[in-house]
C-alpha cells in the first residue's frame, strides 16, 4: 500500500509542475501570437515591396531611395524606429518621426 | 510565535503589504503574507517575486504605549484576504495572536478565530540588497516624480522597456521619464545631497511605482533609494519597498524634443483644461479621443465632434500667442493626463507644426516637461 502521505506529496508536486507547464504554455503562447503577427506583417510588407519594385527586377538602392522606402513603410503603417521595427502602427511614434527627420 | 497587538497598527500593516500580494497566481503560497516575530518586532511581508514590501512593528516594553508585547518568536503564512478583513473587523483594540504549527488563533474581545496558515519556510525570501550606496528624497518629491511621470507609461508589454519608468541621476540632478512613444512625460529635480552613484540609469515598472506611491507618506519623510544591478529597494520609516528593474535598453529620448518651433501659447492651465475637459466629452467615443485645437493669435478654439452624438465648439483666450496660426488634433486624453499633471498655473506650450510634438511645460520651469504628438487631420 502508498504511504498516504507520499501520495499526497506526489500529487502536491504534480500541482506544481502543473502550474509550471501552464506558465510555460501561457509564455510559448504569446510567443507563438508575436510570431504569428509578424509573419503576418512580412507577408504585407514583402508583398507591398514586390509591388513596390516590380516582382523580378534588379533591387538598386541609392541612399536617397532608402530613406524613401521607410518613409513608405511608415506610411503603410508599420513602424520603423529601433524600438518596435516592423510592427503595426497605431497612431503617430514619436520615435519613428524622430527616425524620418534623422535619416 | 505568540504575541498581542495593537489592531490598528497590525491593519497598517497589513494593508500597506498586501499591494504586493498577487490577485491571480499559480502559486498558492503567494496569496499569503508572511508574519515573523523575533524578541524586538514584528516583521509583516509580502512579495510577489516582482514587487515586493516589508514593514517592521517595533515592541518598545519601556513604552507605557507599546503597540506589541511578542511572547514567543516564531512565523506563518496567513491569506491576505482573509487575515485583513479579519482584522479590520475586530471588536476590541487589541490582538492576541497565537500560533501553534500552521495554524493561527487570533482573539480579540470575544471573538475567536482559529485560521489555517501556510509553511513559513515556502515564502519566497526577497531579494539581497546592500544598503551602502543610495540617494535620499522627501517622500512627497518622490510621490510628486511618480505622480507627474506614471500615466504616460505604455500598456503594451510588446515593448517591456516603456512599460517602466526611467529614472536618470546625473551631475546633481534625477530625472524621471516615461513614454509610449505617441505622448512623453518628464519631471526633473535637483539634488545636492551626496550620492554614492556617479550616474546611474534604471527602468522601474510603471506599476511598481504606481503602488509606491500609495503607501509612501505624504509629507517630508525621508526615503532612501537604492539600485543595484536588477533590483529597486526604497525604504522609509519601518517600510522597506523592493521592486524588480526591466532589463533593456530606453531609447534616447533626448533626440525627439523638437528644437525649433513655429508658434508658442501661453495660456492658464485650469481654464484650458476645464475647456478640453468638455470637448472630450463628445470624443470618447471615437478611437483616438481626438479633438481640434485651432489657434489663432486672438483666440483658441476647442472642438470636436462625434457622427452620431453632436459636436462641441469652445474659445478660450490665451495670456499671449505667437506665431502662426495653425489646426492641431490630438488625443484628448493626453492633453487631459498632461495639463492635470502641470496644475493650475499658467502653461506655455511650443508647437512645431501639424505632425510633429508640441511641449508644454510651466511659465519659467523648464523642469517639468509633457511631449504630445498631435494626430494628422487626414485621419481623423
Amino acid at each position: 500500500m502508498v504511504d498516504k502521505q507520499e501520495l499526497f506529496q506526489r500529487v502536491e508536486l504534480l500541482q506544481d509542475q502543473i502550474g509550471h507547464f501552464y506558465q510555460e504554455i501561457g509564455a510559448l503562447k504569446l510567443l507563438l501570437n508575436e510570431l504569428l503577427e509578424e509573419n503576418q506583417n512580412l507577408m504585407v510588407e514583402n508583398a507591398n515591396l514586390r509591388d513596390r519594385v516590380g516582382f523580378g527586377e534588379e533591387e538598386k538602392t541609392t541612399p536617397g531611395e532608402a530613406k524613401k522606402y521607410l518613409r513608405d513603410l511608415y506610411e503603410d503603417g508599420f513602424h520603423i524606429c529601433n524600438i518596435n521595427y516592423g510592427s503595426l502602427r497605431k497612431g503617430d511614434c514619436l520615435f519613428c518621426l524622430e527616425s524620418l527627420q534623422r535619416t | 510565535m505568540r504575541l498581542v497587538i495593537k489592531k490598528n497598527e497590525l491593519l497598517h500593516a497589513l494593508q500597506d503589504v498586501q499591494r504586493a500580494v498577487p490577485t491571480r497566481t499559480t502559486k498558492m503560497i503567494l496569496y499569503g503574507i508572511l508574519l515573523h516575530a523575533d524578541y524586538e518586532k514584528l516583521e509583516i511581508s509580502a512579495y510577489d517575486q516582482e514587487i515586493g514590501i516589508k514593514t517592521n512593528i517595533s515592541s518598545l516594553p519601556d513604552q507605557e504605549d507599546n503597540p506589541l508585547q511578542i511572547e514567543e518568536p516564531g512565523s506563518i503564512v496567513l491569506n491576505a484576504k482573509y487575515v485583513i478583513e479579519i482584522v479590520r473587523k475586530l471588536p476590541q483594540p487589541l490582538v492576541r495572536i497565537d500560533v501553534q504549527d500552521f495554524t493561527a488563533i487570533i482573539h480579540s474581545g470575544n471573538a475567536t478565530y482559529t485560521l489555517n496558515g501556510m509553511d513559513p519556510r515556502e515564502y519566497p525570501s526577497l531579494p539581497e540588497i546592500h544598503e551602502e550606496v543610495g540617494f535620499t528624497l522627501q517622500a512627497d518629491t518622490l510621490k510628486m516624480l511618480i505622480e507627474h511621470t506614471v500615466f504616460a507609461v505604455s500598456n503594451s508589454e510588446v515593448r517591456p522597456t516603456l512599460t517602466g519608468i526611467l529614472l536618470k541621476y546625473q551631475e546633481g540632478t534625477i530625472s524621471f521619464s516615461a513614454t509610449d512613444s505617441h505622448r512623453l512625460a518628464m519631471q526633473t529635480i535637483e539634488v545636492d545631497v551626496p550620492t554614492g552613484y556617479e550616474a546611474i540609469e534604471a527602468i522601474i515598472p510603471g506599476k511598481s511605482l504606481t503602488e509606491l506611491a500609495k503607501i509612501i507618506p505624504d509629507d517630508d519623510t525621508l526615503v532612501n533609494i537604492h539600485i543595484t544591478q536588477n533590483q529597486l529597494l526604497v525604504s522609509f520609516a519601518n517600510t522597506y519597498f523592493y521592486s524588480r528593474l526591466i532589463e533593456g535598453n530606453y531609447p534616447d529620448i533626448s533626440r525627439i524634443f523638437p528644437s525649433s518651433f513655429r508658434s508658442n501659447l501661453q495660456i492658464d492651465g485650469k481654464n484650458l483644461l476645464d475647456c478640453i475637459e468638455r470637448a472630450a466629452l463628445l470624443a470618447r467615443d471615437n478611437e483616438n479621443q481626438v479633438i481640434r485645437i485651432q489657434l489663432k493669435p486672438s483666440f483658441i478654439e476647442v472642438s470636436s465632434h462625434s457622427p452620431e452624438i453632436g459636436k462641441i465648439t469652445e474659445t478660450v483666450e490665451p495670456e499671449s500667442f505667437s506665431g502662426e496660426a495653425m489646426l492641431i488634433a490630438c488625443n484628448a486624453k493626453f492633453l487631459i493626463d498632461a495639463l492635470r499633471a502641470l496644475g493650475s498655473a499658467t502653461i506655455k506650450i511650443d508647437f512645431t507644426g501639424q505632425g510633429s510634438a508640441f511641449v508644454l511645460y510651466e511659465l519659467n520651469n523648464d523642469q517639468h516637461v509633457h511631449l504630445i504628438l498631435p494626430v494628422r487631420i487626414g485621419n481623423i
